[in-house]
C-alpha cells in the first residue's frame, strides 16, 4: 500500500490502564466470556443475532417477517413488517408486574422540590394526554413540536406521541425563537407544546414567548398550542390557538384514562430531533420505532450494567439525543428509575448533583466532559463533602473525554471504585456504538474503546482502507448498518446521502465526521471532528490531544485548539485556553510560555500552539460542544457570518473576539518597536 | 346458600393465585397446634431480620408477662424501610399520599429512608433517647409515618393521638406518657375545613414543665402561634445540615422493648395505654398482610384508617 491520504498523525501516549473490580465484574450483564460470546455471534450470525434480541426485548402486536432489507442503499429497514408501539413497551407492559408502585421518573428542581412519578402513575398521565392529543387531531406520522424545560411533562409529552403513532420533534428549551422557528418550519408540526417557562441558574426563563415570537414569523401554521402551567408567571395566551395543559388534562372528556396504543410498523419514525450544529445548519435526524427502541434497551443493559435495584441519572437535557435514549426510551423500556433534573449543576451551590447523589442513592451517573471539566474547576470539597459511596459506574458523553477530566471523575467522584465508561455515538448513531462494557473490559483514560457487539467500526484512511498502524489516525467509519442508524434526514433524502454516506459510496461506509486511531489493543481514541484536523507543516494533528495535553497541565481547566491559515506551516495551531480558579494570570508571558513546553513535552514541538490566548469561557452549543468553527474565524481574524443560532452564550464570542484584536495590536505595536 | 346465610365463594383464578391456598393453610393450622413453638420459630427467622438471634421462643414462666423472641435484636425501622433501599424495592413507592383536593405525593421506600433519618437525628437533637416517648398528633399526612419510624429507628416508643380528639383527650394522654417532645402541624384538612391542631397541643401542653419541644409541620400553611424557645417548625429542622443528617444508624432493641404505646378508644372506661412490643407485633403485622391480605409485589394497598 503507498502512502494513505487523510491519515491522522498521534503524538500523545496514554498509557494508563484501569480494570473494573472483581466484584463489579461478578455482579455485570455482560463479563468478559459474555461479551465474547456476543462479538462471535454478531460476527458469525449477524442476522440471527438481531432476531434474537429483537424477540427478547421487545413486546411485539405483530411479529416482523424479515430481519434486515438492504435492498435499497442507503435506506435500510430492520425487523421489516413488524408492529409495535414504544409507549407500551415503556409502559403497559410494566403497570402488569410488581414494576406498576416503581418510581418511573424521580424529578428534583434547583429548589429541591421533589416529583415522584410510578409506573402507574406515568402510564394515566400518557394515557390521558395522548386522548387530548387525539382531541387536537394529531393522527399517526404527524408532528408535535415539545419545547419545554426538564419536567415530568415532558417525558409525559414525548410518550404520548408515540402512544398514538405521531412523530415527536423535541427542541431544547435553552434555544431561541430564531432557532426554535427553523425547527417550525423544517418539521411543520401540527401541535406546539411548550411551557410557560422553566427555572434555570435560580431565574425563570420564558418558553412560551419564544414561541410566540417564532410562530409570528413562519408559513406553516400551528393548530394548537399547549403550554404547562409550570412557573405561573402571566402569559399571553392566544384564544383559539392556545390552551393550558392542565385544563385538557383536567377535562374527563378530553383526557381519557386509556388510549388504545397505535400499532405502527417498525420503521414508522418514531421521532425526529435536530442536530446541535456544532458543524453547520442543524439537520433534522429521523429514528425508527423499533430498531432504535431495541438499541436503547440492549446498551442500557450492556453499558450501564442496569439492574432492578439501581437509580439511574443521565443529566443530559430530553432535548437532546443522549437524554431521548437514556433520560427516557431505554431507562423506562427496561422499567428502570430514571432521575430528571431541572437546573444547572452549580445552583443553588456547586454541591447541588453531589447532593441529588446522597439523597437519591442514585448508581450510575451519565454525563458530559464539559459538565465534568466545570465542576472540576470548583474544586473538590464540593464533591467531598458529601456521601457517594452509591455511585457504581460513571458515564460520560458528547465528546471525547480529556484523560486528566477522566482521572478526576474517577477517583474524586467514584472514588476509584465506579468503572467509567466512555460512550461514543452521536444523534445519528441513536445509542451508543464505541464503548467499554463495563464488567468485560479494562479502561484507558481518554479512550472510547472497542465497537459494542453487532456494530463494526473502523478507522480508514480517505480510500475507505483500514489504516494499521496504531500511530495514526484516520477517519471513523461504521462498516454495516445497525438497527438504532437515523433513516434519514427529515425531507431531505440527498442530504442524508450527502453527508453520511457519499464519502465511501462504494464500500457503503457510514461517515461519522469524526477522527480517530486505533490502538494495539483495538480501543478507538477519537480524535475530533475530521473538519477540525490541523494541518502544520505536513503533520496532521488532531484537536483533541493537543487540548488534552494542555488540560494535563496544572493550571488548565479547559481548551481549545484551532488552526489558523500561515505562510509558512500551512497551519498554526491557536489555543483557547481557560485557567483554573486561582491561577496568576498577571504572569501572562510566563504561563504562555510554560503552556507550549508543557505541550511540546507530552506530544512534540510540532505541537506547540503558536498563539495562546486565555480567556473565561470557550464557546460551546447548548449541548456543551466546542464550537471550534467559530473560533477558527477568530483566530483567523475573519468576522464570524456562520449559523451561530445553537451557540450558547453569544457574548462569549464578543468577548473572544474583543480580547483577540488587543493582542493583535499589541503585537503589531511590539513588532514595530522593533524594526524602528 | 345455606341455612344461616349465604357463602361467597372464591373464584378458581383468586385461589390459584392466592399466598396462602387451602392446604396449605390446613398444613398451617396443623402445625400451629402440634408444635407451637417451631412454628413460630419458623417464621420469626423467615420474615424479620435480625440483629441477633433470639434464645428462647417464648418464656411464659411469668405469667401473664409472656415474653417472645426472648434476647433477640432488631430495629422496626430497618425492617420496614431499611433493608428494601438495597434491593428492587428501592424505588417503590412506599407510601402514596393523596389530599381531598387530589394534590398526590409519592415517597419511595429510598425517599422515605432519608427523610426518617433526618428526623431521626433531629429527634435526637432535641434530647430524644431510647426508651424516651414521643407524643404525635398529627393529620394523615406523609410526616406522620415519617415521625413513627423515626422513634422506631432511635428506640424511642411514640404514641399517636388520633387528630380527631380535642384537646382535654390529648393532654391526659401526654400526662399518661410523660413525654418531652410532641410532634403536630398547623392544622389538618377535613371534609374542605381545616382543623387548628396547634391550638389544641398548646392547651393540652399548658403550665406542663416536662415538655421541651413541640415540633410543628407547616402543612395548611395558616398562622399559628408559636412559642418561642418550645415551638419549632418541622420544616426548619429538617432543612439543617445540622441536625438533619441523612445518615442514622438503627437502633439495636431488645424483641420484647416496648415500640409503642396506643390508646384504646375508651367506649368502655378510661382510655387504657396499651403497649406492643417490638418482634411479637412485627411478626404477626407482616404474615397477617401475607395471609389475610394476600399481598403481592405487585399490589397497591389502601387501608382507609385513620394512623390514629
Amino acid at each position: 500500500m503507498g502512502k494513505q491520504k487523510g491519515v491522522i498523525e498521534s503524538k500523545l501516549k496514554e498509557t494508563r490502564v484501569f480494570y473494573p473490580s472483581i466484584e463489579f465484574s461478578q455482579k455485570a450483564n455482560v463479563d468478559a466470556d459474555e461479551y465474547e460470546r456476543l462479538k462471535r455471534w454478531s460476527e458469525t450470525d449477524w442476522e440471527g443475532f438481531w432476531r434474537y434480541f429483537a424477540l427478547k426485548k421487545i413486546d411485539w402486536f405483530k411479529r416482523f417477517d424479515e430481519v434486515f432489507d438492504g435492498s435499497n442503499p442507503p435506506f435500510y429497514k430492520f425487523f421489516v413488517g413488524g408492529k409495535l408501539n414504544v409507549s407500551y413497551n415503556c409502559l403497559d407492559r410494566h403497570v402488569r408486574s410488581w414494576r406498576k408502585n416503581k418510581a418511573a421518573i424521580i424529578w428534583e428542581s434547583e429548589s429541591g422540590e421533589t416529583q415522584v412519578l410510578t409506573y402507574q402513575q406515568l402510564y394515566i398521565e400518557v394515557n390521558k394526554f395522548a386522548s387530548v392529543l387525539r382531541t387536537l387531531g394529531v393522527k399517526k406520522g404527524d408532528r408535535v413540536l415539545i419545547y419545554m424545560p426538564m419536567i415530568p411533562e415532558a417525558a409525559i409529552a414525548m410518550l404520548a406521541c408515540a402512544r398514538i403513532g405521531a412523530i415527536h420533534s423535541v427542541v431544547f428549551g435553552g434555544f431561541s425563537s430564531e432557532a426554535l422557528k427553523d425547527r417550525i418550519e423544517d418539521a411543520k408540526p401540527k401541535v406546539i407544546v411548550t411551557a410557560d417557562g422553566g427555572f434555570r441558574n435560580g431565574k425563570a426563563v420564558p418558553l412560551k414567548s419564544n414561541v410566540d415570537e417564532a410562530m409570528e414569523r413562519v408559513e406553516h401554521r400551528v393548530s394548537y398550542v399547549v403550554v404547562v402551567r409550570h412557573i405561573d408567571r402571566d402569559i399571553h395566551m392566544k384564544p383559539l390557538r392556545d390552551f393550558w395543559y392542565q385544563d385538557l388534562m383536567g377535562d374527563p372528556d378530553y383526557a381519557q384514562i386509556y388510549c388504545e396504543p397505535e400499532h405502527v410498523d417498525s420503521e414508522d419514525p418514531l421521532f425526529i430531533l435536530y442536530t446541535s450544529g456544532s458543524t453547520g445548519k442543524p439537520k433534522g435526524i429521523v429514528h425508527s420505532s423499533a430498531g432504535y427502541l431495541l438499541w436503547t434497551m440492549l446498551t442500557m443493559k450492556w453499558v450501564f450494567d442496569i439492574k432492578d435495584e439501581d437509580t439511574f441519572w443521565c443529566t443530559a437535557d430530553i432535548g437532546w439525543i443522549t437524554g431521548h435514549s437514556y433520560g427516557v426510551y431505554g431507562p423506562l423500556a427496561l422499567g428502570a428509575t430514571t432521575v430528571m433534573y431541572e437546573g444547572v449543576p452549580t445552583y443553588p451551590t456547586p454541591a447541588k448533583w453531589w447532593e441529588l447523589v446522597e439523597k437519591h442513592s442514585i448508581n450510575i451517573l451519565y454525563t458530559a466532559p464539559t459538565a465534568i471539566r466545570a465542576l472540576m474547576r470548583l474544586g473538590n470539597d464540593w464533591v467531598l463533602k458529601h456521601d457517594l459511596s452509591s455511585l457504581r459506574l460513571l458515564g460520560t458523553v458528547g465528546e471525547p473525554i480529556n484523560p486528566e477530566a477522566w482521572m478526576w471523575y474517577y477517583q474524586i467522584v467514584g472514588n476509584e471504585k465506579a468503572p467509567i465508561v466512555d460512550t461514543w455515538w452521536q444523534t445519528e448513531t441513536g445509542g451508543h456504538m464505541i464503548t467499554t462494557v463495563p464488567g468485560a473490559q479494562f479502561t484507558k483514560p481518554g479512550s472510547a474503546g472497542k465497537p459494542l457487539p453487532g456494530i463494526f467500526a473502523e478507522v480508514v484512511d480517505m480510500d475507505g482502507n483500514p489504516i494499521n498502524d496504531q500511530d495514526k489516525g484516520g477517519l471513523l467509519v461504521v462498516t454495516k448498518p445497525w438497527p438504532s442508524m437515523l433513516r434519514g434526514v427529515w425531507g431531505d433524502d440527498k442530504k442524508y446521502i450527502d453527508v453520511y454516506w457519499a464519502r465511501f459510496k462504494d464500500k457503503g461506509y457510514y461517515f461519522a465526521g469524526d477522527g480517530a486511531r486505533k490502538d494495539e489493543d483495538g480501543y478507538f481514541w477519537i480524535m475530533g471532528r475530521v473538519d477540525d484536523v490541523l494541518n502544520v507543516s505536513g503533520h496532521r494533528i488532531g484537536t483533541m490531544e493537543v487540548e488534552s495535553a494542555l488540560v494535563s497541565h496544572e493550571y488548565v481547566a479547559e481548551a481549545a485548539v484551532v488552526g489558523r491559515p500561515d505562510e509558512i506551516t500551512g497551519e498554526a495551531i491557536v489555543a483557547f485556553v481557560v485557567l483554573k480558579e486561582g491561577v496568576d494570570k498577571s504572569r501572562h508571558d510566563e504561563l504562555v510560555r510554560e503552556l507550549r513546553d508543557h505541550v511540546g513535552r507530552e506530544i512534540g514541538p510540532i505541537a506547540k500552539p503558536s498563539e495562546i490566548i486565555f480567556t473565561d469561557a470557550l464557546p460551546k452549543t447548548r449541548s456543551g460542544k466546542i464550537m471550534r468553527r467559530l473560533l477558527k474565524d477568530i483566530a483567523a481574524g475573519r468576522k464570524i457570518e456562520q449559523d451561530i443560532s445553537t451557540l450558547e452564550d453569544v457574548s462569549v464570542l464578543e468577548k473572544l473576539s474583543e480580547l483577540r484584536d488587543k493582542l493583535r495590536e499589541e503585537m503589531n505595536k511590539g513588532e514595530n518597536g522593533n524594526s524602528g | 346458600m345455606s341455612a344461616n346465610g349465604m357463602i361467597i365463594k372464591v373464584s378458581e383464578e383468586f385461589k390459584r393465585e392466592a399466598n396462602l391456598k387451602y392446604e396449605e393453610y390446613l398444613k398451617l393450622s396443623k402445625w400451629a397446634q402440634e408444635d407451637f413453638e417451631g412454628f413460630w420459630d419458623y417464621f420469626a427467622k423467615k420474615e424479620i431480620s435480625w440483629f441477633e438471634p433470639y434464645k428462647q421462643v417464648l418464656d411464659d414462666s411469668n405469667a401473664p408477662f409472656y415474653k417472645f423472641f426472648v434476647g433477640g435484636k432488631l430495629n422496626m425501622c430497618y425492617n420496614c424501610v431499611d433493608r428494601h433501599v438495597t434491593t428492587r424495592k428501592k424505588n417503590r413507592a412506599a407510601i402514596i399520599w393523596e389530599s381531598e383536593q387530589g394534590e398526590t405525593r409519592i415517597l419511595t421506600y429510598r425517599e422515605l429512608q432519608y427523610q426518617v433519618n433526618k428526623f431521626a437525628n433531629v429527634l435526637k437533637t432535641l434530647g430524644v433517647k431510647k426508651g424516651d416517648v414521643v407524643v404525635i398528633y398529627m393529620p394523615m399526612i406523609p410526616e406522620l409515618p415519617i415521625a413513627m419510624l423515626a422513634c422506631t429507628k432511635i428506640g424511642a416508643i411514640h404514641s399517636v393521638v388520633f387528630a380527631g380528639m380535642s384537646s382535654v383527650a390529648l393532654r391526659e394522654r401526654i400526662l399518661d406518657a410523660k413525654s418531652s417532645v410532641v410532634v403536630t402541624a398547623d392544622g389538618g384538612f377535613r371534609g374542605g375545613k381545616t382543623i387548628p391542631l396547634k391550638e389544641n397541643v398548646d392547651k393540652a401542653i399548658e403550665k406542663l414543665k416536662f415538655i421541651k419541644y413541640v415540633v410543628v409541620v407547616r402543612h395548611v400553611d395558616r398562622e399559628v402561634p408559636m412559642k418561642t424557645l418550645r415551638d419549632f417548625w418541622w420544616q426548619d429542622l429538617m432543612s439543617d445540615p445540622d441536625y438533619a443528617k441523612p445518615y442514622c444508624d438503627p437502633e439495636p432493641m431488645d424483641s420484647e422493648d416496648p415500640l409503642f404505646i396506643i390508646y384504646t378508644s375508651g367506649s368502655t372506661a378510661k382510655p387504657k395505654g396499651v403497649v406492643h412490643t417490638t418482634a411479637g407485633y412485627l411478626l404477626w403485622r407482616i404474615l397477617t398482610a401475607r395471609w389475610v391480605f394476600d399481598l403481592k409485589e405487585e399490589d397497591t394497598f389502601w387501608s382507609t384508617a385513620n394512623i390514629g
